[in-house]
């Protein structure tokens, strides 16, 4: 064995060691890598211009969705919701099957078994309005999380896909979002990567979307396969993505660049 | 998509609704409108055709604040704001007419109190 050589297998030893005190430290704190004081929100990482623009309803274009889902709300809704404030924090929520309905499947299930209508297309604009109003009225308040989350297999699965090592790039969700927020990416800020702006509106996408959306953004900017929007797995994702928030409140419509 | 709406149907004008006579103030106006350059293609990779919103205007119970023929430079949902000073109180009316003949209109009361 050459001098090099032996100097990379000590290294590699020692990172195996670092790595074995790490994931034990974990399991006793729940697999949280971010304290809760040091939780922010994806917002406080954008520009001073964009956070106005945000914090401002008259200059959050974001709220163009918020009004006519306001309407929709008021037509089909209202028979069985009062009111839309607090809905938004209850979902994502896991169904007795062990699949995760997240906001817009609940819409989709509320349309076809309660108001006795087609499902709003998935990214359409009636439904972007609809979950987007409802993400609105629950503004300022922190999403629900299940006791024991982390035993239930949809944790897991999402778990598994935020850890995993995927794409040409070689890294995985955690390696920006939990070790290297702050720094730039691309000429982008990393955030801690919560999702609680969502829907939001981006300045890239001309328009707004939804967390479903901006996931598969990811999964593009990681090199990897894109999963369809369909996929189950991003519904986990975003029910996993709550967890981390740690009780981080709701400010959708967000504004991102 | 069927239920999708017409584009520029929904804008927000945004007045104060009391202001003081010959006091400056801010007429924010937000339209929801794609402004399509006619250079972006669909997922089938078919040219999504041009739609900008052609002409825009402001006036004040009708007398022109602001008149504009919008091109591909403007940013989708446009966002402009208007400063203006008013000597007596009435009402603002918006409107535009894109390139598919979608007009869209919106109007706001400001009531001005003496200085």
């Amino acid at each position: 064995m050459s001098p090099h050589k032996y100097g990379r297998a000590l290294i590699a030893s020692l990172l195996a060691a670092t790595a074995a005190t790490g994931a034990h430290s974990q399991a006793a704190t729940s697999q949280l890598f971010i304290a809760k004081s040091a939780v922010r929100s994806g917002s406080t990482f954008t520009s001073a211009t964009i956070q106005a623009q945000q914090k401002d309803d008259d200059l959050n274009p974001g709220m163009l969705w918020v009004d006519q889902g306001r309407e929709l709300f008021a037509k089909d809704c209202t028979n069985c919701h009062a009111d839309a404030k607090g809905l938004a924090t209850k979902l994502p929520r896991l169904h007795t099957d062990g699949s995760v309905v997240t906001l817009e499947k609940q819409i989709h299930h509320c349309q076809t078994e309660r108001v006795k209508k087609p499902a709003y297309a998935m990214e359409g604009q009636p439904l972007l309005a609809l979950t987007t109003y409802l993400a609105f009225s629950s503004r300022g308040l922190a999403q629900q999380v299940p006791a024991n989350i982390t035993q239930s297999a949809a944790w897991q699965r999402a778990h598994n896909e935020f850890t995993r090592v995927q794409g040409k790039l070689d890294f995985n969700c955690r390696a920006c979002h939990d070790q290297l927020y702050g720094k730039r990416v691309r000429n982008q800020n990393i955030s801690q990567g919560y999702g609680v702006g969502y829907p939001a509106y981006r300045v890239e996408w001309q328009m707004l979307g939804s967390l479903n959306r901006r996931l598969r953004a990811c999964f593009f900017g990681m090199e990897t396969v894109v999963p369809a929007a369909t996929d189950p797995i991003l519904a986990d994702l975003e029910f996993y993505l709550v967890w981390r928030a740690q009780g981080l409140p709701i400010e959708a419509p967000a504004v991102r660049r | 998509m069927n239920n999708e709406p017409v584009p520029g149907r929904n804008a927000r004008l945004i007045v104060p609704p009391l202001v003081r006579a010959g006091e400056e103030f801010q007429v924010r106006l937000l339209i929801q409108h794609p402004m399509e350059t006619g250079f972006r293609r669909d997922v089938q990779g078919d040219i999504i055709e041009v739609n900008l919103l052609e002409s825009l205007s402001l006036d004040f119970e009708g007398q022109s604040v602001f008149t504009a023929r919008s091109m591909n430079a403007l940013t989708a949902n446009p966002f402009l704001v208007f400063v203006v000073a008013l000597k007596q109180s009435g009402r603002f009316n918006a409107r535009w007419l894109d390139q598919r003949g979608n007009a869209g209109s919106i109007s706001a009361s400001v009531r001005v109190v003496a200085a």
